[in-house]
């Protein structure tokens, strides 16, 4: 069997980042939500709000440690499955690498000592400062991700000199023409997957009649986050679609499912289809008449451009664009319908006493992550065959290694990465089971997995400081 | 309003409810243009703190 190292880059990178963006996406959003908590016990004084720092600082530090772990990774996968483009590229990624380390990584690693372990040992106020700088460098480290990956969807300020890209304006580079509304979708999707994380965590605690002043106040913040966060991102998520339909406007007739160059007047929205790469048609397509012109072209009877459009050796995988477009609008229509049914049961008073409300707050507890990862394989998959939109193809960026190379490596991957995961779910799990009160009022080193797991380790700071416990 | 689980007029409400709902999502993800757009996400934002700084004394669990 011929093992093909392109197919093979592909993957590993796939899986190794699928599975590296659930952590960053968390910590971002906790760390903005420990920022509002921390802000409002020092405003309030309830120990509640202490309560609900403690608890959520340690899920938060654990996706933090993962985050980092699994991120470096990526690095070395540049030189290791796609050496050509670190090579060609290097110019212009190389520096904002650099400047992610520099500005973002040293700031978290300056701060993140005192908010994991300051709690007791520095003034509230500088403590408080702490957590916000923290919570400043997640948001940098998204900031100078985004501005490489989107110079590589929407390249600006570069000529290619002897097959290498050489800057010629840095600021175009950083301030490449998708990255300003790129970014705040990708940080609104952090709030948005932790604003539900920790109201699926309170509605479960709610559900089991446990730690009652806990999970309402968590599923109140939670979910009303949630709600001005949701609708933020449905209004900057149209400005990116008008964006990338005008600079990659491949990806977003794959995104839509039409292949014709122009689509029947008025066009359908197309919820569910089996394209037909080959021949250039859909087997099937299951959608809702005229909504497709209303939606796409803002009128009743607009059509729609089909990726026929598109040279066929310029084409995305439709199947890929579509369904990982589809995925993402439809968890965001499945959140908006949450927090516009949480704000009438607010409205109502019944927002902590409906059963069914509570039930689908814990089945939604990881929508976030599903529609990031969805919105993350439709930027990727859409910008095939390019890894560099125009002016570099995914096929002549490849390392030139044996796809035995690639194999083992990907091999050794899953394997720490199953680790990983199984880890991080242990943990997270028992931290949940056994409630805020159990929660240690700083990080605990351990030692060992084993250490890590024993329950004094756990009860150790609710005996250190039992007034505290809300 | 009757107060049996199902009657013609509650049915009216919930699918003009619906219809408005759908309205306000279209005016949201900019159906109707940028400035209805930027109007309803404001009108949602100030609406949702509305509801949100109502003092939440909870009606018994039923």
């Amino acid at each position: 069997m011929r093992l093909d190292p392109e197919v093979l880059a592909r993957i590993q990178f796939a899986f190794t980042v699928t599975f590296h963006i659930i952590f960053p996406t968390m910590s971002i959003g906790l760390a903005a939500f420990l920022v509002i908590i921390e802000g409002l016990w020092l405003k309030t004084k309830e120990p509640v709000y202490l309560q609900i720092y403690r608890f959520w600082m340690g899920i938060f530090a654990m996706g933090f440690g993962v985050g980092v772990v699994t991120g470096i990774v990526l690095s070395f996968e540049f030189g290791l499955g796609f050496a050509k483009f670190a090579q060609i590229a290097g110019p212009a990624i190389g520096p904002m690498i650099g400047l992610e380390v520099l500005t973002a990584f040293f700031l978290e690693a300056g701060f993140l000592g005192v908010m994991l372990f300051g709690l007791h040992r520095v003034g509230p106020k500088l403590h408080f400062f702490a957590t916000c700088m923290v919570a400043l460098g997640t948001q940098l480290s998204a900031s100078w991700i985004l501005s490489a990956n989107s110079w590589m969807q929407t390249p600006d300020g570069v000529a290619i000199q002897n097959g290498r890209v050489v800057v010629t304006n840095w600021l175009k580079v950083v301030d490449n023409p998708s990255w300003l509304l790129r970014l705040p979708h990708m940080l609104m999707a952090a709030f948005i997957t932790g604003s539900f994380f920790v109201a699926g965590v309170g509605a479960w605690y709610l559900l089991c009649g446990k730690h009652e002043i806990f999970g309402r106040r968590t599923v109140s913040l939670g979910i009303g986050f949630a709600t001005v966060a949701m609708a933020c991102q449905l209004f900057i998520g149209d400005l990116l679609y008008g964006t990338m339909l005008h600079y990659q406007p491949s990806k977003m007739q794959a995104a839509e499912g039409f292949w014709e160059e122009n689509s029947a007047s008025p066009a359908p929205y197309n919820w569910i289809i089996v394209p037909d790469q080959a021949h250039q048609r859909n087997r099937f397509t299951l959608g809702t008449p005229v909504l497709g012109s209303i939606w796409l072209t803002h009128s009743l009877k607009g059509r729609v451009a089909g990726l026929k459009n598109t040279p066929r050796d310029q084409q995305p995988t439709m199947s890929m664009v579509f369904y990982g477009f589809h995925t993402m609008y439809t968890m965001a229509i499945l959140m908006f319908f949450i927090v516009v049914v949480s704000l009438w049961l607010r409205l109502q008073k019944r927002l902590f006493t409906t059963r069914w409300f509570l039930r689908a707050l814990v089945i939604m507890t990881p929508a976030g992550f599903i529609a990031t990862i969805a919105g993350w394989y439709t930027a990727e998959t859409g910008r095939q065959p390019w890894v560099i939109w125009g002016i570099l193809r995914t096929a002549d960026a490849v390392s030139p290694v044996p796809g035995g190379a690639l194999l083992s490596t990907l091999i050794a991957f899953v394997s720490i990465y199953a680790l990983f995961i199984t880890a991080f779910l242990v943990f997270t799990f028992r931290m949940i089971r056994r409630g805020p009160e159990a929660a240690p009022d700083h990080a605990e080193a351990s030692g060992s997995l084993k250490n890590a797991l024993r329950t004094q380790v756990m009860n150790h700071a609710g005996a250190a400081y039992p007034g505290e416990g809300g | 309003m009757s107060a049996a689980p199902f009657s013609v007029w509650r049915a009216i409400g919930v699918v003009l409810t619906t219809l408005l709902g759908f309205a306000f999502f279209n005016a949201l993800i900019g159906v109707f243009g940028l400035s209805a757009a930027v109007i309803a996400l404001l009108l949602f934002i100030a609406l949702a703190v509305l509801i949100f700084r109502l003092p939440q004394t909870e009606r018994a669990r039923q």
